[in-house]
């Protein structure tokens, strides 16, 4: 294809700031389009924006004005682009169609997918706006229907035509819920034990495979998976938005819990994928959150040049089935996160606690799905849920319930009583908060404002948690708990995909960091940590090891992710071998094992023999992180079997590198 | 005699690289003919960087406030999510920059910010290039003969320095022109300031507190310099 290429003159002017410059630029044609791109020695920042064009031939120029260049940033398509492109819409040439286009560029939009509730936002140009669905909701509850043929998601409220009814038939057995939860998770996992009491089918073997998962339909199992609800529930999400848009909708920004595994975030994505949409960005929700907060210092200060006061804020968000802390330091639109930690414990664990509170032989009462047993389970659900609901904003509440078959619940609850059942959930909180204080290397007097976000960020025991713990009398205001986070993933898509604003609200940077330890397994069974927790991403380390035995010509290296010392605690996200490495005593050997996450969350690790050196040395070897695609709680077993120690990895001590 | 080349046209041309036994560079050097994601896995530790006060464009002597807002700048600069996958290897190298600047300041910050001719000059040279030489492909005329002396200087002063400002409009950074001439003058005031700063001190019967402070605060820059200082024969190796 044959471009035609002018130099011109660009009128630039830096976001937020006063002051214009001409910088000379080449101006491209392709197809229908004038594709602008500044000239390698002028200095054209990201966050530019241009104002207009002269092109200058010969003795004639033509200029174009503001309103005549849409350019947008290809930053959307993604990591394959090499140089940041602009693209312009010539005044004459282009088509009524092409214009369209141009007016609504692919701006990701940004989801927040919850355990209970699920929302959606998008940037409409000027700020981000919350859809809504045809029952004029905000959080829609996130749940599939399954009936007869038809399956219908909870955006658009299928369950049932009157919102009243909406809960009793979600609870009938014949929708699948809580799918965050069980999303990519084994069945020894303690979370999808606890989900076999939900009214749907959760059967577990115990032994390391995926849960088997089941509606019933004509009273009938029939079986799903987390990954089909969620594309299912995904599909109409997005039809709402294109409903909305009136344009086609690929890219999101999706947040996500900080303990979700690499692995679950590969099941996630693997949704979005199955519905047709492409993962932008994988926030963790806190810092979704702690953009939406720097976005709003900025304004009060109107500061852009990442100077000015530094204001740090603790973020702790508690959905239904996730809780998460973040420390954030903030100053001129960029929200450093400086530690991030989560758990998985929410709401549907407190439920559950006092489910089995207020009716003892809970667990024998409900072993087994009968259509009677769904019913009951169902009411208790809705009289707890209501009760928990309730006494967020009084001193005790009444359960008066009938079960059916006899079984009748009467019970009157406080608060005390309340906080002593969820105890361990309450000291979970306080754990991941006060590690987070820790990892940031932080005093609770250190910290400007707390926020408290997520649904259950309404229970007075967890406000004065934490409030407690960073010794403050008042939390953050202007922040609303459930829509904080959406807010801050469909900001964080217009920044992303290269939209810029000329008031400057969305001169805006998150600098991520991870949330768990990355490394292999060396020394035995340990686990060495390549990037430790709370690394600043993008991020690349690397580290030397050595071989274990005399003449040994394979490595196994097995990358896991996570907390524990012991590297069987661990995700194992996957493993290679290096192969032909020559023959050498034990210890002489260097490995090199790099692991690089750039912005978009990817991990890859490179590997390879730096020493001895020579033409026999094998390539390194890169590989992209999670390759495991299921049953990951054998793999480790299997390899240790097969191999035992023979081709194990030792750390290479610091004092023995150079 | 050794070789100094105009940085300008090196940046641009060339591509330097240093040999000082970090197993990053060896894993680069003989093999050339690996793919691209190896040699750009090891990137961050390549060539010019090491220099850390430069990446973040402040100097030894900067408060932790002033290396935060410096680094905060830069990344909304480069940051992937503004500037594109490019920005990746460069955004690498600022949060190492900055995690090893802020790092060395918990230990003595001090919050003084000594201003002045050359703060920040190490008066040591960083040459230690050490390669295969190349001259002939040049496809410039950046190589110039120097003494081992103007070494340091022309090193200090080809880097950016900070520019004055007024308010917003004027601030940032410049590259003497001239580099040559630059180097001339310099070396004059500095013989001038050095002199000055004796006399000063003969003076004054006992060396103050000040004079420490600044022996000090150089020491820094000394041992980033010391470190590479063993090989002083430069050589350039032009990519490939």
């Amino acid at each position: 294809m044959g471009l035609v290429f002018v130099r011109c003159e660009a009128v630039v002017q830096r976001r937020g700031l006063p002051g214009r410059r001409a910088v000379s630029a080449d101006l491209f044609r392709r197809g229908g389009r004038f594709i602008l791109q500044p000239r390698l020695n002028s200095s054209v920042l990201g966050g530019d924006s241009w104002l207009s064009i002269v092109v200058k031939r010969g003795k004639t120029s033509r200029w174009c004005s503001d309103a005549d260049i849409a350019i947008r940033s290809t930053t959307s398509k993604g990591k394959r682009m090499a140089e940041q492109f602009y693209t312009v819409a010539s005044d004459s040439e282009t088509t009524g169609e092409d214009k369209s286009q141009l007016s609504f560029p692919d701006v990701a939009i940004g989801i927040d997918i919850g355990t209970s509730k699920c929302s959606v936002a998008i940037w409409n140009g000027h700020q981000v706006e919350l859809l809504k669905n045809t029952r004029n909701q905000k959080g829609m509850r996130s749940y599939v229907m399954f009936k007869d043929d038809t399956l219908s998601a909870g955006v658009t409220g299928g369950a049932a035509q009157e919102s009243a009814h909406e809960e009793r038939d979600i609870l009938s057995g014949s929708a699948i819920f809580n799918m965050k939860r069980l999303i990519g998770r084994m069945d020894t996992d303690e979370v999808v034990q606890a989900s076999k009491t939900l009214p749907f089918l959760v059967q577990t073997l115990g032994i390391g495979v995926r849960p088997f998962i089941a509606a019933l339909v004509n009273n009938m199992w029939r079986s799903t998976t987390p990954e089909e609800v969620l594309a299912i529930f995904l599909l109409e999400l997005k039809a709402l938005v294109e409903m909305h848009l009136k344009h086609p909708v690929r890219n999101a920004v999706l947040t996500i819990p900080v303990a979700f595994s690499r692995f679950q975030q590969t099941r996630i994505e693997r949704a979005f994928a199955m519905a047709g949409l492409h993962v932008l960005r994988l926030m963790p929700e806190p810092t979704a959150v702690a953009l939406l907060y720097a976005q709003q210092q900025q304004q009060l200060m109107h500061d852009n040049m990442g100077s000015g006061i530094e204001k740090i804020a603790l973020i702790f968000n508690m959905g239904a089935g996730y809780s998460d802390a973040a420390v954030a330091a903030t100053a001129g639109g960029v929200s450093q996160i400086r530690a991030l930690s989560g758990c998985t414990v929410g709401g549907e664990d407190i439920l559950q606690n006092i489910m089995r509170h207020v009716l003892p032989n809970f667990d024998s009462l409900y072993d087994g799905h009968t259509v009677d047993r769904i019913k009951s389970m169902g009411l208790l659900r809705i009289a707890t849920q209501d009760a928990i609901h309730k006494l967020a904003n009084q001193e005790s509440v009444d359960i008066n319930i009938d079960l059916g078959n006899g079984q009748k619940v009467s019970k009157v609850l406080d608060h005390s009583e309340f906080e002593q059942v969820n105890r361990a959930i309450f000291e979970k909180c306080e754990k991941i908060i006060i590690q987070c204080l820790v990892d940031a290397k932080l005093e609770p007097e250190d910290i400007n404002d707390v926020i408290l976000v997520g649904g259950c960020s309404k229970i007075p025991r967890i406000r004065s948690l934490v409030l407690g713990l960073c010794k403050k009398e008042v939390s953050y205001k202007n922040i609303d708990a459930l829509e904080a986070a959406v807010s801050g993933a469909a900001m964080e898509g217009a920044i992303a995909s290269g939209v810029t604003d000329p008031s400057g609200s969305l001169d805006l940077l998150t600098i991520q960091a991870t949330p768990m330890n990355l490394g292999i397994r060396a020394d035995g069974n340990n686990f060495a940590a390549i990037i430790p927790r709370n690394t600043t991403v993008p991020a690349r380390r690397d580290m030397l090891f050595t071989t274990t035995h005399d003449n040994q010509t394979e490595a196994l290296i097995a990358v896991y992710e996570g907390e524990g010392e012991q590297a069987e605690d661990n995700h194992l996200l996957g493993y290679f071998k290096i192969a032909g490495i020559p023959p050498a005593p034990k210890g002489s050997v260097e490995i090199s094992v790099c692991m690089d996450i750039d912005a978009s969350n990817v991990l890859r690790v490179f590997a390879g023999v730096v020493k001895p050196q020579g033409p026999a040395i094998p390539p390194f070897i890169e590989v992209r992180m999670p390759t495991l695609d299921d049953g990951h709680g054998w793999c480790g077993q299997a390899l240790a079997k097969m191999y035992g120690k023979t081709i194990d990895l030792a750390v290479l001590p610091k004092k023995l590198q150079p | 005699m050794l070789r100094f080349f105009g940085t300008s046209a090196a940046s641009d041309h060339c591509h330097l690289q240093r040999r000082n036994g970090s197993v990053h560079h060896e894993l680069i050097r003989p093999n050339h003919y690996r793919p691209r994601n190896v040699i750009r896995c090891c990137s961050t530790a390549r060539g010019r960087n090491k220099d850390y006060y430069q990446v973040l464009g402040v100097t030894v002597h900067s408060t932790h406030q002033e290396i935060k807002e410096a680094y905060r700048k830069l990344q909304k600069q480069h940051h992937p999510d503004i500037a594109g996958y490019k920005g990746h290897d460069y955004t690498l190298l600022l949060n190492e920059a900055y995690k090893v600047l802020t790092r060395n300041l918990s230990r003595h910050d001090d919050g003084k910010s000594r201003a002045g001719l050359g703060s920040g000059y190490p008066r040591d040279g960083y040459s230690s290039w050490n390669g295969p030489l190349a001259v002939e492909s040049c496809p410039v005329n950046c190589i110039h003969w120097v003494d081992s002396q103007e070494l340091p200087v022309l090193e200090f002063l080809s880097r950016p320095q900070p520019k004055e400002g007024h308010g917003i409009f004027g601030g940032g950074w410049e590259q003497p022109r001239n580099v040559f001439a630059a180097a001339k003058n310099f070396a004059k005031r500095l013989q001038r300031e050095e002199q000055e700063l004796e006399r000063e001190q003969s003076s004054r019967s006992h060396g103050d507190a000040d004079c420490e402070a600044e022996t000090e605060a150089q020491a820094g820059a000394r041992r980033r310099a010391g470190e590479v200082k063993e090989h002083l024969r430069p050589s350039i190796d032009f990519g490939d």
